[in-house]
């Protein structure tokens, strides 16, 4: 068995993005799509598509290949309103917005924020989602289209509470859904069925997606609470139905200072590089990073292997190449603060002669999204079937089933172990391992052996909080 | 199969500074040719590390010609598989790795990509400079991470290492015995706060580097 590696293009030391001009083009099976931003200056956003798989660009591309995150305020002009400005605006209004849109790739919206934010509950959205629907019927296209992002209709993962109260994730309260359908639809009708007299449920307009916007760099229970809501997506919609994940490189919520900081989750933390000419030292402000691995495993496994939409959010801010330049802060709302050390004193900062300079803050998220679109793409020797949760065992212990009833992620998660799923194509099979919940230290690994389908595998010390890939074909 | 021997120089450096430098021997099966509709026997799929010059699926002697004129002076790594005719993945006993010795860190004998080691400048050298020294453990090449500051913590906070996700940090004083495989990844994150949990209360002082340990040294 194969291991399969990050895609020998990427590298460590670089601050930006090897991907987008180096990824060979390919198409990702099993109508996957994954999505993202051109970054780089230097590259044309037309150039990006295709490269590593990738369908979508949010900037630089025509419609059919854009992937669009709406904003109300592209609506109107802006209003400082409380609660839900976009109330005040009529249906209609919302109909007429959806018809100044041209139907674009993938269509993703953020509704809930920004000036004329409206509830996904109101007749307002269900209007402007209808309408789009509409267009796409008129025109004989697929409708690609999204409901809002973190949407509070859908099921979601509050760190395995119920109405603040700890359970295990085993507790009927998350396992009820798995194999009941009627269920779902019922705990979660705003989204699933029609009400209030409607002719559609927004299931029927709009495809939904789950956020993954980790907040502190623990992110196992995150990885396996968005698996829960996705896979009761799964049962409550139809087979086949597109299916998202999206996420983002930062850690959203670690606040600068108790000194300085109100809270503000746009303020982070500096990071550092040396430049060789002119020597010296760069501090940036950006947000904490995630960290690189759980961000691919949580990218691949949710993004491609259980969703099937991987859909990266980040600011379409674009960055030059060359790592002798310093970022240009463009002022005002910019939160990139740059400060440049000389080693020579009184060496001026390298500002770029046009352009913004080299990124302030490493572009792994994109690595990341790469190096999981090509894992899912070396396992095309078995596409075409689906990823199950397959048997294994650590060490010489005995063997950990998948649980009858689908809801494997619960008694992983509630165990703090492995999650192991593969699949078999003929004699082609691929699997993945990947354990949240172990540390990366060389002490914590642990040898494992996975059943995929008749064929037994053993690999010595995994390394924890790694995703490890493997394909026979 | 013959073998090919091939001299590489790889040179490694140690927090900014070059500590070794080692002579390797490049293994490769110099099979024969297939015909001439199918994929050369036992091409191999290789790529010398922060070097593109050379292309992949090609045979081992057009390979090896390319070899020598065209390896770095800093060559970090290089990985290759065997395949044959068909182009179908041959799997071998073979540690298909330069510039990786232990092999794998992830077991299984297959290939893995090691670049060179990669720490990024500590924003706060006097609160977070995370550094790293090998050891050889068991035979097997390690690299121990450790923070060359020395930060302390008072009226009432707590120094809190998050080294790779844990859901509880290491609290006081990052261990000691922090030993990490060839071709880890790590964000660090050091928070001086009153306690572990990090939201709406903030910390009074953060820092955070970015480390890929790449290959380890030769034994």
């Amino acid at each position: 068995m194969a291991k399969i590696n990050d895609p020998s293009y990427l590298q460590p030391a670089s601050w930006v993005s090897p991907g987008l001009k180096e990824a060979p083009s390919f198409t990702m099976l099993d109508g996957r799509q994954a999505m993202l931003y051109n970054k780089r200056e230097d590259v044309s956003s037309v150039d990006v598509v295709g490269r590593g798989g990738v369908n979508f660009v949010r900037n630089g591309v025509s419609a059919d290949k854009t992937f669009k995150w709406g904003e109300s305020k592209e609506m109107a002009s802006g209003t400082t309103n409380d609660g839900y400005p976009g109330l005040t605006k009529t249906a209609a209004e919302w109909r007429a917005f959806a018809r100044s849109l041209p139907l674009y790739g993938l269509f993703i919206d953020q509704f809930l924020e920004d000036e004329w934010r409206v509830p996904n509950e109101s007749d307002q959205y269900y209007a402007f989602v209808e309408e789009r629907w509409l267009m796409h019927q008129e025109a004989n296209k697929f409708n690609n289209s999204f409901l809002t992002y973190g949407a509070f209709i859908l099921p979601l993962f509050r760190d395995w509470k119920i109405g603040g109260v700890q359970k295990l994730p085993t507790d009927n309260a998350f396992k009820k859904y798995y194999g009941n359908q009627a269920l779902v639809r019922s705990d979660f009708a705003q989204y699933y069925l029609p009400i209030g007299g409607r002719s559609h449920s927004l299931h029927d307009l709009v495809w939904s997606s789950v956020k993954d916007y980790p907040q502190y760099p623990y992110e196992a229970n995150d990885f396996c609470g968005h698996i829960w809501e996705m896979e009761v997506q799964k049962i409550g919609g139809s087979p086949g139905d597109p299916l998202g994940y999206v996420t983002t490189h930062f850690l959203e919520t670690l606040p600068d200072s108790v000194n300085t900081s109100d809270g503000d989750i746009h303020i982070g933390i500096k990071m550092s590089r040396r430049l060789t000419s002119p020597a010296g030292l760069v501090k940036t402000a950006v947000h904490p990073y995630r960290d690189y691995d759980q961000m691919k495993a949580s990218m691949f496994v949710m993004g491609l292997c259980i969703g099937n939409r991987l859909i990266y959010w980040d600011t379409p801010n674009q960055y030059g190449a060359n790592p002798n330049t310093v970022y240009k802060n463009f002022g005002e709302g910019d939160v990139h603060t740059v400060e440049w050390f000389p080693d020579t004193p009184g060496t001026p900062m390298p500002l770029p002669s046009s352009g913004s300079g080299y990124p302030p803050e490493r572009q792994i998220g994109y690595d990341a999204l790469f190096s999981a679109c090509h894992i899912y793409h070396e396992m095309r020797g078995t596409a075409g079937e689906e990823f199950a949760y397959l048997p294994y065992k650590i060490g010489n212990g005995s063997w950990i089933e998948p649980e009858a009833d689908g809801s494997s992620i619960l008694s992983h998660a509630t165990a703090k172990r492995w999650v192991v799923m593969g699949r078999r194509s003929g004699n082609n099979r691929s699997h993945w391992a990947y354990n949240p919940f172990l540390s990366k230290r060389r002490s914590a690994a642990q040898t494992i052996t996975v059943s995929n389908n008749g064929k037994d595998y053993t690999y010595q010390n995994l390394q924890g909080r790694v995703l490890h890939p493997y394909n026979e074909i | 199969m013959a073998r090919l021997l091939i001299p590489v120089t790889w040179t490694q450096e140690v927090n900014g500074s070059t500590t070794t430098k080692t002579v390797y021997y490049l293994k490769a099966d110099a099979g024969e040719d297939c015909a001439a509709d199918e994929t050369p026997l036992l091409t191999l799929f290789a790529s010398i590390l922060n070097n593109n010059a050379l292309s992949v699926n090609q045979k081992v002697d057009q390979l090896a010609a390319l070899f020598l004129p065209t390896i770095p002076a800093n060559l970090a790594g290089m990985f290759w598989d065997d395949r044959d005719c068909s182009g179908t993945y041959i799997e071998t006993s073979d540690d298909d790795i330069v510039g990786g010795n232990p092999a794998n860190p992830g077991g299984g004998g297959d290939p893995v990509v090691l670049g060179g080691t990669v720490v990024d400048p500590p924003n706060d050298p006097t609160f977070l400079d995370i550094r790293y020294e090998w050891q050889q453990i068991n035979g097997e090449w390690l690299a121990r991470l450790y923070n060359q500051a020395s930060p302390s913590a008072s009226g009432g906070n707590q120094l809190m290492y998050f080294m790779d996700g844990d859901d509880d940090p290491f609290i006081g004083a990052m261990p000691n015995d922090y030993y990490v495989t060839p071709g880890t990844t790590l964000m660090p994150l050091l928070a001086l706060g009153p306690r572990v949990e990090m939201y709406p209360d903030g910390y009074s002082r953060k820092s955070q580097q970015f480390i890929y340990i790449g290959a380890a040294p030769s034994s």
